[in-house]
């Protein structure tokens, strides 16, 4: 019961600030609401029972995307925040699509999955077991994973010291 | 409520469509990475979820979200740096001014 409450405010926190995230108007705000909403999904992550998981989601995205974000956005000029007019027919455009990505779905969802159920927090793929996954059967996506990421962080640098 | 897998895949759903709308009526560059981050959110939760009922020992959607959030990593450092060069370039990041190319 109680961990029925948790979980709906997590749930609460998750949808608000990922509202609020899409719909402020000034950049930083919007960082900041992205920051508290992924925060709570690793919340949902524990539930879960993917304590690892978790932990890596407050590492990376929190700890490391959201402040690059949050640099990016302090290192800039500031942008005049002009009056702009918003095109209504682009804006009416977008909406319905993602309100019919979200009808189809969530039709598929209640037709298929409404009554699945599980117990919460038991974790049968621990820590160990994952790490000796990725040390044996996945051990080429795992180098080729970090080859990506070196090459990004040289991308990043080359792409950001270039003078013009 | 905590242990059906229909609020998990309802928030993912959630998470996945304020993305969309994000991406497709904001139009600063910054926020459209923002909402492409909320996607790539929904994207690894949905996947932990399911994860919970198919795979053997729960292992295999534990290594695939821990590639995605490296992607996720890698795709925001690059993005960054162009939207810092684009801010030093063009003095803005309306996406709908941003219409010409070999600037």
């Amino acid at each position: 019961m109680f961990s029925d409450i948790v979980f709906i405010i997590f749930w609460l926190i998750i949808a608000l600030s990922a509202v609020l995230a899409v719909f402020l108007q000034k950049p930083i705000y919007n960082a900041l609401a992205m920051a508290c909403s992924i925060f709570s999904v690793a919340g949902m992550y524990i539930f879960l029972g993917y304590e690892f998981i978790a932990a890596l989601q407050v590492l990376v995205y929190v700890g490391a995307i959201s402040v690059a974000i949050i640099f990016v956005i302090m290192l800039s000029p500031p942008v005049t925040v002009q009056p702009k007019k918003i095109n209504i027919y682009k804006v009416l455009v977008g909406v319905a699509t993602s309100f019919a990505f979200f009808i189809v779905f969530f039709a598929l969802l209640y037709a298929k999955y409404f009554d699945a159920k599980f117990t919460i927090g038991e974790a049968k793929g621990t820590i160990m077991q994952v790490g000796y996954m990725l040390a044996t059967k996945m051990a080429v996506p795992f180098e080729i994973i970090s080859f990506i990421l070196l090459v990004a962080i040289m991308g990043a640098i080359v792409l950001a010291k270039r003078e013009d | 409520m905590a242990g059906s897998l229909f609020s998990y895949l309802l928030l993912s759903l959630i998470l996945i469509s304020l993305g969309l709308v994000g991406v497709f009526i904001r139009r600063n560059l910054v926020i459209m990475l923002i909402c492409i981050e909320l996607i790539l959110n929904g994207v690894t939760l949905n996947l932990l979820a399911i994860n919970k009922f198919v795979a053997d020992g729960h292992t295999l959607g534990q290594v695939i979200a821990i590639f995605i959030i490296a992607l996720a990593a890698a795709e925001t450092t690059i993005a960054l740096a162009l939207i810092f060069l684009t801010f030093k370039h063009y003095k803005e990041i309306d996406a709908e001014k941003l219409n010409e190319l070999k600037g």
